[in-house]
């Protein structure tokens, strides 16, 4: 079994040498100012998020813990057992849940040590993170980030590596980084943008629905550890059209009236817990 | 059209499909902006990752897709034993409007609802604005909230008087076609029996 935070360590060096040869091709290009500029910007800006959907979100705020589905599992059947409602163990529970991709997983898992407790987010320097795992983008502190004693930071998304039977560990270990050479990560990853991108667009460009640097944690995520929540204005658009319906008495659909509710409770959890709500329009504001 | 539901999460109503041999992500509130194109690595990384369930049900329809996944999201509820919401716990959201959006309400009860005749609604989009603070210390809400009570109060006694003269004028007209009748019986008992007469369906009751 391999350890990936190890992995990402063990791929400083590689990494450090690869960014020192891209630093002098920027220098002999005359770009040195901008790829300085780009580097401290990774070192300062970035922080972890995780894209989170309503029901999630809920949740995470009412347990206090962000738990990945092989948690969530667990506790359900052994919620189950208590009630005396199943029979069945925790791998076939998850056999059932995961079906087809069962395999993937499998493979996956069978690689790395601790697999069923990492939690999975993404590098983040602003914007809405790949939103189609979730509405809401939940940032972490920038603080807290730093004290995750086991993280490390893939250049792609990790089931991108699960080929026919195996992890491709080869090329997994040369796109992983450990928090010191995130930049360095980044910068290989976007060096054919960096300069040609203005930086109130880096965002959009290091973590979004079509590109982002994952993260991966083995430790626990709790919402103390939450900065901020990221909506789009769209989602702020439906919840006041949606009250003006409910005032009215004309929001007859029973689906956007529950979601109501739940959108109501879930800005309590957050005002009452102190977390910040970001709204951003189309246009980043 | 053939839909092809690949994985959901009925807890939020989200679901992966397969259309027209592309996978989408489709979400509420449903609208084309809510249909993202994805790959399989996606709906992989949905199942694995992000609590997403596998399943395989065919649908013939985006409107049919739709009503699924509503239906997935209310039965969730049902399940956990949470009632409907009731407008009035929904109203309580207006804590987390802000003074545009509110200012925005009232425009709309003003421009939209009087002239439906929606005056009830637009009395209680008003009085429930005009229990909060944040109204109350804003002059421009402030004024706009009493013009809209008034503007009610207005037309509903332009309603009054047009009720008085479709009455009136239906007075008259009993009088100008059954002459004398006014004077063998009184109005009110016309009246009276006029409605006998539109509830029966008959002039007589039935056995006469």
């Amino acid at each position: 079994m391999k350890n990936i935070f190890d992995m990402a360590d063990q791929n400083s060096d590689n990494l450090k040498t690869r960014h020192k040869l891209l630093k002098e091709k920027h220098e002999n290009q005359n770009n040195l100012d901008i790829f300085k500029n780009f580097i401290d910007f990774m070192r300062n800006k970035p922080t972890i998020s995780i894209n989170i959907r309503q029901g999630v979100l809920i949740s995470f705020l009412i347990e206090g813990v962000y738990k990945n589905r092989y948690e969530v599992t667990k506790e359900r059947i052994e919620e189950l057992k208590g009630k005396r409602k199943i029979g069945i163990s925790y791998e076939t529970a998850m056999d059932l849940q995961l079906k087809n991709h069962k395999k993937e997983r499998k493979i996956f898992n069978s690689t790395f040590e601790c697999a069923e407790k990492f939690k999975y987010g993404a590098l983040n320097i602003g914007g809405f993170g790949p939103e189609k795992f979730g509405e809401y983008c939940v940032i972490i502190k920038r603080k807290q980030s730093k004290e995750y004693s086991s993280l490390a930071f893939i250049k792609e998304d990790s089931l991108k590596y699960v080929e026919e039977n195996s992890v491709n560990v080869e090329r997994l270990s040369r796109d992983t980084a450990n928090r010191e050479c995130v930049p360095a990560l980044v910068a290989l990853k976007h060096e054919n943008e960096i300069g040609g991108i203005p930086f109130d667009e880096l965002a959009s460009m290091i973590c979004s629905n079509e590109c982002y640097i994952e993260a991966i944690t083995k430790g626990e995520i709790k919402n103390i550890h939450i900065e901020s929540v990221r909506m789009r204005k769209s989602v702020l658009n439906r919840f006041e059209n949606d009250l003006y319906k409910a005032i009215i008495s004309e929001l007859s659909d029973a689906e956007e009236r529950y979601w109501l509710e739940d959108f109501i409770n879930m800005r309590d959890l957050l005002h009452n817990q102190g977390i910040r709500v970001e709204v951003i329009d189309e246009n980043g504001n | 059209m053939e839909i092809k539901i690949m994985a959901t999460a009925p807890k939020d109503g989200w679901g992966f499909i397969e259309k027209e041999e592309k996978l989408f992500l489709l979400r509420p509130p449903y609208t084309t902006s809510d249909q993202i194109e994805v790959s399989i690595k996606d709906l992989s990384k949905a199942i694995h990752s992000y609590g997403f369930e596998e399943c395989a049900i065919s649908l013939n329809s985006i409107n049919e897709t739709v009503k699924f996944l509503k239906e997935a999201y209310i039965e969730t509820k049902k399940t956990q034993g949470i009632e409907l919401p009731s407008f009035e716990k929904l109203r309580e959201g207006l804590k987390y409007a802000t003074d545009d959006v509110l200012l925005e309400y009232l425009k709309r009860a003003k421009r939209e609802l009087i002239p439906e005749g929606k005056l009830d609604a637009a009395e209680s989009v008003t009085i429930d604005l005009m229990k909060l603070e944040q109204v109350m210390r804003n002059p421009e809400m402030q004024k706009m909230a009493i013009d809209i009570l008034e503007n009610c109060k207005e037309e509903r006694e332009k309603l009054r008087e047009l009720e008085n003269q479709i009455r009136d004028n239906q007075e008259e007209t009993w009088k100008d076609r059954f002459l004398g009748v006014e004077s063998t019986y009184p109005i009110d008992a016309i009246k009276k029996h006029q409605k006998q007469i539109a509830v029966r369906g008959q002039i007589l009751p039935v056995g006469c």
